[in-house]
C-alpha cells in the first residue's frame, strides 16, 4: 500500500518534469512571447 | 582627442568667433554650441535625430571624457567619441 | 479636435493593411501604448490595467510585448498592448522594430490597434513630440497622455493643454501615472477617440518636397499602407540606411526612395535631414504656443547627484561602494530571516515525521520534501533583498549611469556601455538580461552580449554560494559592517563579471568580428522609486521563486529521493547505523550513477555525492542544494534537524576519515557554479533570441559548451593550484 502511494507520487513528479521540459523546448522553437512560468524572470 | 587648448574661439563671445565651427568632440565641458552638421552612419544619425539632436539644436557640454555627456532639449545624452567627432558645431559661448 | 481629418482615412478597419474578419462585430476596444523610454509608460500601463509588470527607469525595460485588459465605464472590454519604449518609429533596434510593425499592421501575430495611446513626458515635451508626430500620421485614432505632469509643474514648466489639443488635433490628458491621477479621464478619452476620425499630419511639406515624395508614397500605398501612413513612412525611409528590412521586401521601394531622394536633393534639400527638420520645425511652433518655462530654475537635484555619480574618481568609487553594499545586504542582513525560516522548516519536518509511521512514505516526506525543497526555500530572504537592490538601481535611474561609467571598459572589450545594462540585469536572472539585449542596435554586439550574460552570477547561484560560504568561510569582520563572507561572495560575482568581459572580447574578435559601435544612450533624470511598484516587483519575484520551488524543484526532489532510496540493499545489520546508511545510498540508483560520474569529477577533488548533485543541477542550479539536502537527509542517522551546512562540515570520507569538504573544495565548487550554464530557461531564451531554429540552437550549444568547459577548467585549476599551495584537498 505504502509503495503504491510513494510510487504514484514519484511517477507524478516524473510526468510533471517531462511536461515542463517539453514546454521549455517548444517555447524555444517558437519565437513568441513569454518563457514559461518557471524561469523566475517575471515575464 | 586632445581638445580645446588650441581653440581660443571657445573662450570668446564676440561675433566673428561665433561663426567658426569645430567638432563637438573638441568642445569643453561647460560650453554651449549649435549643431551644424551630423556626419556618421545613417542608422546612428537617425537615432540622434530621434533623441532630439539634429541640425540647429543647441547642446550643453556637461562632461567630456572617453564619452561625452550632453544636455539636449532638457535631456541628458551620453555619446561615444566616434559620434561626437563626426558632429560639427558652432560654439555659442563659453562659461568655462 | 475638429477640422483635421481628410475623409480618406476615416475608416481604419476597412482600409488597414490587414483586414480583420471580426471588424464589424467586434466589441473589444484595442489600444496600443507607445512612448519614449522613461516616460512612465509602463507605470501608466499598470495603472490602466492593474496587471503588474516590471517597470524600469532605463532605456528599454519593456522588451517583451505585454498585454493587459480593463473594462470601460459601460463594461466594454479594452485590450491594451504595451509596446517597447521607442524614441521614434525609425526602427534602429529590434524593440523599435516591434513597435513599428504592430502600428503598421505588419505584425501577423498581433492585432492592429483601434486607438494608439502615446505617452509623452511633459518635462521633455519637444523631444517626445517627435514620436507623437509620427504616430499621429499613421491613420489610427490617437490619444496623448501628458505624463509626469506634476514634475513639469514643479520644474516651472506650464503647458496650455487646450491649446496643445488644438495643435495636435487629438485628445490630450494630463496624467501622473505614479499616483494614478488622470487615469479615469484617460480611459474616457480612449473611448471618445475611438469614435473620432483618425488624425493626420499637422504641418505641410514644401510644395517641391510634396512632389518629390510622390513616387515613394505611391509605392507604399500600392504595398497596402494607408495614404497618411505612407506619408509618414516616406519621410522616415529618407533618413534610413539601406539596411531597413522593408526596402528589400517591397518591390520597387528601394528605387522609389532613390528617385525621391535625388528629387529632394535637386530642390536643394538634404534627404537624411529632411524628416527631422520638418518635425522639429513643427514642434518648435507647437511648444512655442503651448509651453511657458519659468526661466532658470537652477541646477536640479538630479544634476547635482550626477556631478558625483558620474565624477571621474568618485563615480567609479561610488559604483563599487553600491555593489559592495548590495552584497553585504544580501549576505548579512538576510541571515536572521533565513535562520527563522530554517528553524520553521526543521520544526515542521520533525512534527510531520513524528506523526507518520516509520517507512518509505515518511522518508519521502521528511528527506525528499522537507530536506530537499526546504533547503532551497531558506534562500527566499536573500532573493528578496537581491531583487530589491536591483529594482532600486533600475527604478532610480542609476543603471544608465553605470552603463556610462562602464563605457570605457566595454569599449576595450569591443562593445559599448549599453551592453552593460543587460549584464547588470543578469545579476537577477539571465533570462530578462538576454531579452534586454534587444535595445542593442548592432546584431553582432547583441549576440556577443547574449553569449556572456549567463556568466553574470544570477539569483539561482545564491543558494549554492551561500551554502558553501556559510559552511566554510569564517564570519570574520574585515571592517565594521563588512564580513569576509560577503567579500567572498563579492569576489564570486566579480569573477563572473570579469570573465564575461574577457569572453565578450574574444567573441568580438573572432566569431562576431565587427567595428566598435559608439554609444548613444539617454541618462534619464534620477527619480525616487515608487515604493509601491518596488514592493510589487519584489513580491512578484518572491512568488515566482516559491512557485518554482513548489513545482520544478519539488518534483526534482521527489525524483532524486526515489533515486537515492531504491533499490533497497540487503544491508549488513552488524555494521553501525551510519555505515548501513552509506551502504544503502551507494547501492541505490543515484549511488550507482554517482559512482559512474565519480571519475569525471575526481580530478576536481569531488566525491560521488557532489558529482551526482552537479549532474542533477543541470536542469536548474538550485537543485544542487536540494539534492545535497536529500542525499544527506536520506543518509542522515538520527541527527534530526541538523542544518545541511553543519552536515557538510562534519562529513568524512568513509575510508580515510578525512573531511570531504574542505575550504578548497568549497571554493572550487563555487567557481564551477560561477561559470557553468545550468539553466533550461536560459538555454531556451538564447535559442530564441539568437535567431531560433538551427542557428539559435547552434549558438545555445556553443554557449552551454564553452561555459561548461570554462567551469570544469577553472575548478580544476583552483583544486590543483590550491593543493600545490598546501591547502587540504
Amino acid at each position: 500500500m505504502e509503495l503504491i502511494v510513494v510510487g504514484s507520487i514519484v511517477l507524478g513528479a516524473v510526468a510533471f518534469i517531462a511536461h515542463r521540459a517539453w514546454r521549455t523546448v517548444r517555447a524555444a522553437r517558437k519565437p513568441k512571447t513569454g518563457c514559461g512560468s518557471d524561469c523566475g524572470c517575471g515575464h | 582627442m586632445t581638445p580645446v587648448l588650441a581653440l581660443p574661439t571657445l573662450q570668446q563671445l564676440d561675433a566673428p568667433a561665433a561663426r567658426t565651427t569645430c567638432a563637438l568632440a573638441a568642445c569643453r565641458p561647460g560650453s554651449r554650441a549649435t549643431v551644424v552638421d551630423i556626419e556618421c552612419s545613417a542608422d546612428e544619425a537617425c537615432r540622434l535625430r530621434a533623441l532630439g539632436l539634429c541640425e540647429g539644436t543647441s547642446v550643453n557640454v556637461i562632461d567630456s571624457r572617453h564619452a561625452m555627456l550632453l544636455e539636449v532639449r532638457g535631456t541628458r545624452l551620453a555619446l561615444g567619441s566616434a559620434i561626437t567627432a563626426g558632429i560639427t558645431v558652432r560654439p555659442q559661448s563659453a562659461q568655462a | 479636435m475638429t477640422s483635421l481629418q481628410p475623409p480618406t482615412t476615416t475608416d481604419v478597419q476597412q482600409s488597414g493593411q490587414r483586414p480583420d474578419p471580426a471588424a464589424g462585430a467586434q466589441t473589444t476596444l484595442r489600444v496600443a501604448i507607445i512612448g519614449n523610454p522613461n516616460t512612465g509608460k509602463t507605470t501608466l500601463f499598470n495603472a490602466l490595467t492593474g496587471l503588474r509588470q516590471r517597470v524600469g527607469n532605463f532605456a528599454g525595460v519593456t522588451v517583451e510585448r505585454v498585454e493587459g485588459a480593463f473594462r470601460g465605464p459601460d463594461g466594454q472590454q479594452v485590450a491594451v498592448l504595451d509596446l517597447p519604449g521607442s524614441y521614434s518609429l525609425s526602427a534602429g533596434s529590434p524593440d523599435e522594430q516591434i513597435a513599428l510593425d504592430v502600428l503598421l499592421g505588419r505584425d501577423k501575430d498581433r492585432w492592429r490597434p483601434d486607438v494608439v495611446l502615446v505617452v509623452v513626458d511633459a518635462v521633455h515635451l519637444d523631444r517626445n513630440l517627435f514620436l507623437a508626430g509620427q504616430v499621429i500620421e499613421l491613420g489610427i485614432p490617437v490619444v496623448v497622455a501628458l505624463n509626469q505632469f506634476d514634475v513639469a509643474q514643479a520644474e516651472g514648466i506650464a503647458i496650455d493643454v487646450p491649446e496643445l489639443i488644438h495643435e495636435l488635433g487629438v485628445p490630450v490628458v494630463p496624467t501622473v501615472a505614479k499616483r494614478g491621477e488622470g487615469i479615469e479621464p484617460l480611459k474616457r478619452a480612449l473611448f471618445i477617440a475611438a469614435t473620432l476620425p483618425a488624425p493626420a499630419r499637422k504641418f505641410a511639406l514644401p510644395a517641391v518636397a510634396e512632389s518629390a515624395l510622390e513616387p515613394l508614397q505611391q509605392c507604399l500605398v500600392a504595398d497596402g499602407l494607408l495614404p497618411s501612413a505612407a506619408g509618414m513612412e516616406a519621410l522616415r525611409l529618407l533618413g534610413m540606411s539601406r539596411t531597413d528590412p522593408h526596402l528589400a521586401q517591397v518591390p520597387g521601394l528601394a528605387d522609389a526612395v532613390a528617385v525621391s531622394s535625388s528629387a529632394l536633393r535637386a530642390a536643394g534639400l538634404v534627404p537624411a535631414r529632411f524628416e527631422s527638420e520638418m518635425r522639429y520645425g513643427w514642434i518648435a511652433q507647437v511648444t512655442g504656443r503651448t509651453v511657458t518655462r519659468r526661466i532658470n530654475v537652477g541646477q536640479s537635484l538630479s544634476d547635482r547627484i550626477d556631478a558625483i555619480a558620474l565624477h571621474r574618481y568618485y563615480g567609479p568609487a561610488l559604483f563599487l561602494l553600491v555593489m559592495v553594499l548590495v552584497f553585504q545586504a544580501v549576505f548579512s542582513w538576510a541571515t536572521p530571516l533565513m535562520d527563522g525560516i530554517e528553524w520553521l522548516i526543521g520544526a515542521a519536518g520533525d512534527a510531520v515525521g513524528s506523526v507518520l509511521p516509520d517507512g518509505d512514505l515518511r522518508s519521502l516526506i521528511v528527506d525528499g520534501l522537507f530536506a530537499g525543497v526546504g533547503s532551497v526555500v531558506v534562500f527566499l530572504p536573500q532573493i528578496a533583498i537581491l531583487f530589491l537592490a536591483i529594482g532600486l538601481l533600475e527604478h532610480s535611474g542609476y543603471m544608465a549611469r553605470a552603463a556610462y561609467l562602464m563605457d570605457r571598459v566595454m569599449r576595450r572589450v569591443g562593445l559599448h556601455g549599453k551592453s552593460f545594462i543587460p549584464m547588470l540585469s543578469g545579476y537577477a536572472c539571465a533570462v530578462p538580461g538576454i531579452m534586454a539585449t534587444r535595445t542593442i542596435e548592432d546584431p553582432k554586439d547583441r549576440l556577443a552580449t547574449i553569449m556572456v550574460v549567463p556568466l553574470m552570477s544570477c539569483s539561482a547561484r545564491l543558494p549554492v554560494y551561500t551554502l558553501l560560504i556559510g559552511a566554510f568561510v569564517p564570519p570574520i569582520a574585515l571592517l565594521p559592517g563588512l564580513s569576509l563572507q560577503s567579500v567572498t561572495m563579492l569576489i564570486m560575482y566579480l569573477l563572473g563579471t570579469v570573465v564575461a568581459l574577457f569572453v565578450a572580447a574574444i567573441f568580438k574578435r573572432t566569431l562576431l568580428k565587427g567595428p566598435v559601435r559608439p554609444m548613444i544612450l539617454e541618462l534619464p533624470p534620477f527619480r525616487w522609486p515608487s515604493p509601491k511598484s518596488l514592493a510589487v516587483s519584489v513580491v512578484q519575484r518572491c512568488e515566482l521563486f516559491l512557485r518554482r520551488a513548489g513545482t520544478v524543484i519539488l518534483s526534482l526532489s521527489i525524483v532524486l529521493w526515489a533515486l537515492a532510496t531504491y533499490p533497497k540493499a540487503n544491508v549488513d545489520t552488524a555494521q553501525s547505523p551510519a555505515a548501513q546508511q552509506e551502504q544503502q545510498l551507494e547501492y541505490s540508483v543515484l549511488g550507482r550513477i554517482g559512482k559512474g560520474i565519480e571519475p569525471i569529477v575526481r580530478p576536481l577533488g569531488y566525491d560521488w555525492k557532489i558529482g551526482v548533485s552537479i549532474a542533477a543541477s543541470f536542469a536548474a542550479r538550485e537543485v544542487f542544494v536540494s539534492t545535497m539536502g536529500t542525499i544527506y537527509g536520506v543518509g542522515d542517522v538520527g541527527e534530526g534537524d541538523a542544518a545541511l551546512r553543519d552536515r557538510l562540515v562534519r562529513e568524512r570520507h568513509p575510508d580515510t576519515g578525512k573531511p570531504v569538504y574542505t575550504p578548497l573544495i568549497a571554493v572550487g565548487l563555487m567557481v564551477f557554479y560561477v561559470f557553468a550554464l545550468m539553466c533550461m530557461s536560459t538555454i531556451a531564451v538564447t535559442v530564441r533570441e539568437a535567431g531560433g531554429g538551427r542557428i539559435g540552437w547552434g549558438w545555445a550549444a556553443l554557449q552551454f559548451g564553452y561555459m561548461l568547459g570554462l567551469a570544469y577548467g577553472a575548478a580544476w585549476i583552483v583544486y590543483v593550484v590550491g593543493k600545490a599551495l598546501g591547502f587540504a584537498g
